[in-house]
């Protein structure tokens, strides 16, 4: 492998890590706060990402624009799910589980009855549709602003988690639901908030990641599954742990397919029994006390 | 005569004639018992990553027999429809409650070679008849009760390993979806081009469905021309990708009719003068049977036809053809034979059988242009009755 071809590897791999972390930041702060295992994140990811191509694509509006839509409209449906069904099947996860696993297709149906079965390919905006070289290679500039996208949440997030009051009352409620409310702290409200937050980061990731993976009906499933083994690996309700598993996974996946291709689809769930044997909380992960 | 008595007379005359009427129309006549309905049973893919090929493919499917009026040879045709959900085990599920409870006739479909190859031994010991839509694998041939169209997959590449020889390319890395499909297509062209003097310096095989192929199109070592088939959602990915990264091999698209206008427009400038194999159809073929299947397609649905448009039409007037032949008789051992001496001039062009039961029908050499202001796969050089060489079924 030359160097030009190791560099573009790796910027392969952090900037799908970076779709990652948009898509896996979201569900970590709901299940690691409300504990709630939300399996319709991938599926408010293909929302977003396809309510995103219509804005931009079809209709060739402003691409921040559509980017907006896709977390409001992703952002919307996660609250419509949380306060119609979630929020009477409190601490039943089996029942999560399978509610919102149900929802993975219903929202599947309806993007296919509304959009179709046709896979929409990329699209970005105008001014991050060309390139830049590196050596004799191009290198996109649209995933370029994904790794700066997820590097400016990253850093907000955290700021936000650890250096805010919300941020304090997150994290206590993470550590210890009980007595956060018993400080006086309306959770609940909160949590609402929260999901709202991390449903819209799904929707948005879906149109940041649509600049090269496209939008197709398989990513309720497929993206979903990733954005798990993310979890798993640098942990729950944890902005670092997340940014962490993101970058393992998509460096590993981007590494794995050009040195291994034929176990690149093994390695990272390699990677993730290894952390699970190691380091059941993930490499990062906050441990809620029960 | 007395008011009451008359009114007495005619309601007694009414009666005797509704109770002569509820006779005559309860008595079976042998015309009314013969018109007993063809059941027909199709497995298509309309949900999972097949429903891209499975949704339009019902459309056709429904336009032709909406064309007959539901009907062939004085017969009613009774269409139960299933998804397969783009999965084998789904698929061979379906099979058997067809065949077991709804009774069907006859199946048309699936679509994807996987869920072929589940259903297909059932089939045989079921002594039904398949029909393959959009290709098969030549495995199939040794069940002796399947009908394919427009070939085997393996022959859908051979005229382009041809065409690159041709060209004066003299190595080749490919790249496949990494299931039975992906190994025949991709197959098919690299034989071909090794057969007549080229090397193939590298094979890669990826599962469909994956997200990201930006790391497997930095692997790919530097060859005279870059040979690719996988399914259309990841087909425009790697596209689009391979022009990001800049890479400037040139491509040839197997079963270039996969991507139809509004993806190649998804694409754009790049993909111009690309050169692919249309393995079966195009809107732009130039016979009557087609710009009368666009006219009509175009009217029912607001669109225009693609790859799996023509496929599935194709198919449906191949099982309506056989079915006139036999004068409405569906049996495996009627039909088959019957479709097999057919000559048909289809939307695809001509059409015949092998004895194989796969078609022998055209390939086109297409690139892409810009028509009309629209993107389009132009045909510019046709290969005719193509078969696989491996087929010996005489």
């Amino acid at each position: 492998m030359t160097l030009n071809v190791f560099v573009i590897n790796l910027l392969n791999g952090i900037s799908f890590g970076s779709v990652l972390f948009l898509l896996a930041s979201g569900l970590s702060i709901i299940f690691g706060l409300m504990g709630i295992l939300n399996l319709s994140h991938g599926a408010l990811y293909m929302v977003g990402a396809y309510v995103g191509w219509t804005v931009a694509a079809k209709y060739g509006l402003n691409f921040g624009l559509a980017v907006l839509a896709g977390g409001l409209t992703a952002g919307a449906l996660g609250l419509f799910i949380e306060q119609g069904f979630l929020r009477r099947l409190y601490k039943q996860l089996n029942e999560q589980v399978l509610l919102t696993f149900g929802f993975v297709y219903i929202l599947t149906n309806l993007c296919l009855w509304i959009w179709g079965p046709l896979a929409r390919p990329a699209f970005t905006a105008d001014f991050l549709s060309g390139s830049f070289p590196i050596g004799h290679w191009s290198y996109p500039i649209a995933r370029a602003g994904i790794i700066i996208t997820g590097l400016v949440l990253a850093v907000g997030l955290w700021w936000l988690q650890n250096r805010t009051r919300v941020g304090a009352i997150v994290r206590a409620g993470m550590d210890d639901k009980e007595m956060t409310m018993g400080l006086g702290v309306n959770l609940k409200k909160v949590s609402v908030v929260l999901f709202f937050v991390g449903s819209f980061l799904a929707g948005f990731a879906g149109v940041i990641g649509a600049q090269f993976l496209g939008v197709n009906l398989e990513f309720g499933i497929n993206i979903l599954l990733l954005a798990l083994v993310v979890i798993v690996i640098g942990g729950m309700g944890s902005v670092e742990g997340t940014l962490l598993g993101s970058m393992v996974i998509g460096i590993i996946d981007a590494f794995g397919k050009a040195l291994f291709p034929g176990l690149a689809m093994f390695l990272i769930y390699f990677v993730m029994i290894i952390v699970l044997l190691v380091r059941p909380a993930g490499l990062l992960g906050r441990m809620q006390k029960e | 005569m007395r008011r009451d008595g008359s009114l007495g007379l005619i309601i007694g005359g009414v009666m005797v004639m509704l109770l002569v009427a509820a006779l005559l129309v309860s008595i079976p006549t042998p015309g009314f018992a013969a018109a007993k309905p063809i059941k027909m049973g199709v497995i298509l893919e309309l949900t999972g990553p097949g429903a891209s090929y499975g949704v339009p493919a019902k459309q056709s499917i429904e336009l032709r027999l909406e064309q007959c009026h539901y009907e062939i040879a004085g017969r009613p045709i009774k269409v139960v429809w299933e998804d397969d959900q783009t999965s084998p085990a789904t698929a061979i599920l379906k099979a058997k409650k067809l065949v077991e409870l709804d009774k069907v006739d006859f199946i048309l479909g699936p679509i994807f070679s996987d869920a072929q190859d589940s259903i297909a031994p059932y089939l045989a010991r079921q002594h039904i008849m398949g029909m393959a839509p959009i290709g098969a694998s030549l495995e199939l041939e040794k069940y002796a009760n399947w009908i394919v169209f427009p070939g085997s997959l393996y022959s859908f590449g051979i005229p382009l390993g041809d065409y690159a020889y041709g060209k004066g390319y003299r190595t080749m890395t490919t790249l496949g979806a990494d299931y039975i499909a992906g190994y025949r297509f991709v197959n098919g062209v690299a034989d071909r081009f090794k057969a007549k003097g080229g090397s193939v310096i590298q094979q890669q095989w990826v599962p469909y469905g994956t997200s990201d192929y930006a790391p497997y199109l930095t692997a790919m070592k530097k060859a005279d021309v870059f040979a690719v088939w996988t399914i259309a959602p990841d087909m425009l990915t790697i596209l689009k990708q391979y022009y990001q990264l800049g890479l400037k091999m040139p491509i040839l698209i197997i079963e270039a009719d996969n991507l139809n206008s509004s993806q190649l427009a998804g694409i754009g400038k790049p993909l111009l003068g690309t050169k692919g194999m249309i393995a079966a159809y195009t809107q732009r073929l130039d016979y009557p049977a087609n710009h009368e299947f666009v006219k009509e397609l175009k009217a029912k649905y607001g669109r225009s036809p693609d790859m799996i448009d023509g496929c599935a039409y194709t198919c449906m007037s191949t099982y309506l053809a056989g079915l006139e032949a036999t004068k409405g008789d569906p049996h495996l051992g009627v039909l088959r034979p019957a479709i097999l001496k057919l000559k048909l001039n289809t939307p695809a062009g001509p059409v015949s059988f092998a004895p194989s039961g796969f078609a022998l029908s055209n390939r086109y050499m297409a690139e892409v242009k810009l028509i009309d202001e629209k993107y389009a796969w132009d045909p510019f050089k046709t290969y005719t009755k193509v078969r696989d060489p491996r087929d010996k079924v005489e």
